[in-house]
């Protein structure tokens, strides 16, 4: 290796360090006794405690969001793909006029910000008493996944050679058939990230799940949020709650790290 | 088969896949959309529901007289723009750092990339701390070179800034990510004959490699500049606008009036106003940008 690989690599570690350090921190505080967590200059090296971890877990039924925000995500997820996913392929394979007007509409959806749409729900899931339901939080999601799933999947099945189905389809199988069983099983690692990415969305998001929810189908985020506006200064009870909420989002990242330029872009740039 | 019938059978087929997803995407995006619409046009405070009337162009008359709302446009075009071309710089140092680099490049990469999907309310409390005037640590660091202490989001000059610094921090790596994946793709043979015929390493950054990466990129710088219009999470939990209204955008602002004035009617047209600028801009960068999208 000559120097300029090596400063390139120091440069990295440096830059790397930079990007991950603030998480690192935040760990490190939820695991500090109160004593070890206010002492300045810090302290770097401490015995680890879990009792912030604990207080968090009793004190905030956080096991309550938590199993909120897990149904939400999983459901807005499941419909976004039993809906998204044939539509994505009626758009990846088939010829119809209006199919580029389609497409664009749907992207714009992405461009609608939330605020726009808060007062509308706001106004309609009160109508409907469906205010502080699953429900509602299910379908204003639905929103952002449903697009979103029927680009990517669009995506994937481009892919994806069109020999196989015409094979399929001269054997005298269906359309319905072909897609079923030929074109998804093909398409499996693309469900994946799609519902990947639908599912950190809903249990990352905020802003309607603080207008859309008061008590009964408060999420995760919302719960957290808590530990701000009443205690200020325990700096242990909201690291803790913030690494909870971090923790199932980085664990799938895992997974989907290879297709995140994808999710990214909705698939208009693959990896 | 008689036309009229084969042309029924050829629409029926796209619509049996289509038609589910395109029922529930307008009951969900044209209907809400178009209440809002609807309601911009009223005069609709929340505590007084029976007094909900047709206004005309009223809030948006309104809007334009709202020296709040001007600030807040101001903001917001500032937060977007210098974000996003901080995010491409740093993006595009780091991406080149990156593809030149041997060893580590999985592990240097997933470490890069790991704020992009952190949980916004998470980052805010992360950024929370490393700002507290009692226990931040960039304090404590900028102490080491004789610099500080400053005071971050508490103060009305400081505070935009601390913002678009979170901002960064979690979404620059978004865009080295793409431009990283775009120079993968980029064709060896041309670089390596440039090479051959003596251009200079700046030469070639410049007349090769931009030009070639820039549908990529577009793509990328689209995407940020919707989500940039869009951000709320960070200035809500970080700020609530303030100090004053030193970090109110129009995000932030329309929620405020909506949720917190309750007057939905107003709200309403400032959120079609934010909905139209995004709009605007995301032409605006498909056009210039050369974005080929699907």
């Amino acid at each position: 290796m000559g120097l300029g690989d090596w400063l390139n690599t120091i440069g990295l570690v440096v830059i790397a360090f930079v990007f991950i350090f603030p998480i690192l921190w935040t760990v490190m505080m939820s695991l500090k006794t109160r004593v070890d967590a206010l002492a300045m200059p810090p302290t770097w090296l401490f015995v680890p405690t879990f009792e912030h971890y604990v207080t968090v877990w009793n004190e905030g039924s956080l096991l309550t969001y938590a199993t909120n925000s897990l149904v939400i995500a999983l459901a807005s997820t499941a419909l976004g793909l039993v809906l998204g996913v044939p539509a994505a392929y009626a758009l990846a394979r088939m010829e119809f006029r209006g199919q580029r007007f389609l497409l664009l509409g749907i992207l714009s959806t992405r461009m609608i910000p939330p605020v726009a749409f808060i007062i509308p729900f706001f106004i309609i899931f009160t109508g409907l008493g469906l205010k502080d339901t699953y429900t509602a939080l299910v379908i204003v999601y639905l929103t952002i996944i449903l697009g979103f799933v029927i680009w990517m999947m669009r995506s994937y099945f481009l892919d994806i050679p069109r020999e196989l189905e015409e094979a399929a389809m001269i054997d005298g199988c269906s359309r319905w058939g072909t897609f079923l069983r030929i074109i998804l099983p093909l398409a499996l690692p693309g469900l994946a990230t799609s519902a990947i990415f639908s599912f950190i969305f809903s249990w990352n998001e905020f802003l309607y799940a603080m207008v859309l929810t008061a008590r009964y189908a408060k999420t995760l985020p919302l719960g957290i949020y808590n530990w701000v506006s009443y205690e200020e200064v325990k700096w242990g009870e909201l690291t803790a709650a913030a690494v909870m909420a971090m923790l199932p989002v980085v664990i799938f990242y895992l997974f989907v790290q290879k297709a995140l330029v994808r999710g990214l872009t909705m698939g208009a740039v693959k990896g | 088969m008689p036309r009229p019938v084969a042309a029924l059978r050829q629409w029926l087929l796209p619509a049996s896949f289509l038609a589910p997803a395109l029922i529930v995407l307008v009951a969900i995006n044209v209907v809400p959309l178009f209440y809002t619409v609807t309601t911009s046009f009223e005069d609709y405070y929340l505590p007084k529901v029976a007094s909900r009337h047709f206004n005309g162009l009223g809030n948006y008359a309104e809007l334009l007289a709202d020296d709040r709302f001007w600030g807040a446009l101001g903001r917001t075009l500032l937060f977007v723009t210098v974000a996003l071309a901080i995010e491409v710089a740093l993006g595009f140092g780091v991406a080149l750092m990156l593809i030149r680099q041997k060893r580590l490049v999985g592990l240097l990469r997933g470490f890069i990339l790991l704020p992009i999907i952190i949980t916004p309310i998470a980052v805010t409390f992360v950024w929370r701390l490393m700002f507290s005037p009692t226990l931040g640590l960039l304090n404590y660091f900028l102490s080491f070179i004789g610099l500080g202490p400053l005071e971050w989001i508490y103060s009305p000059e400081q505070a935009m800034p601390a913002l678009i610094l979170v901002e960064i921090w979690q979404h620059t790596p978004e865009l080295m990510l793409i431009i990283f994946t775009g120079l993968l793709t980029l064709p060896k043979e041309v670089i390596e004959a440039a090479v051959v015929d003596g251009a200079r390493a700046s030469q070639i950054f410049f007349a090769i490699k931009l030009p070639l990466l820039r549908p990529i990129l577009m793509v990328g710088v689209l995407f940020r500049t919707i989500d940039l219009f869009k951000t709320f999470d960070l200035f809500y939990i970080l700020t609530r606008g303030g100090p004053g209204v030193s970090t109110e955008t129009l995000a932030v602002y329309t929620y405020t009036v909506g949720f917190s004035f309750l007057r939905l009617g107003y709200g309403s047209a400032l959120a079609l106003v934010l909905f139209l600028i995004i709009l605007a801009a995301s032409f605006l960068i498909v056009r210039w940008g050369d974005v080929r999208l699907g």
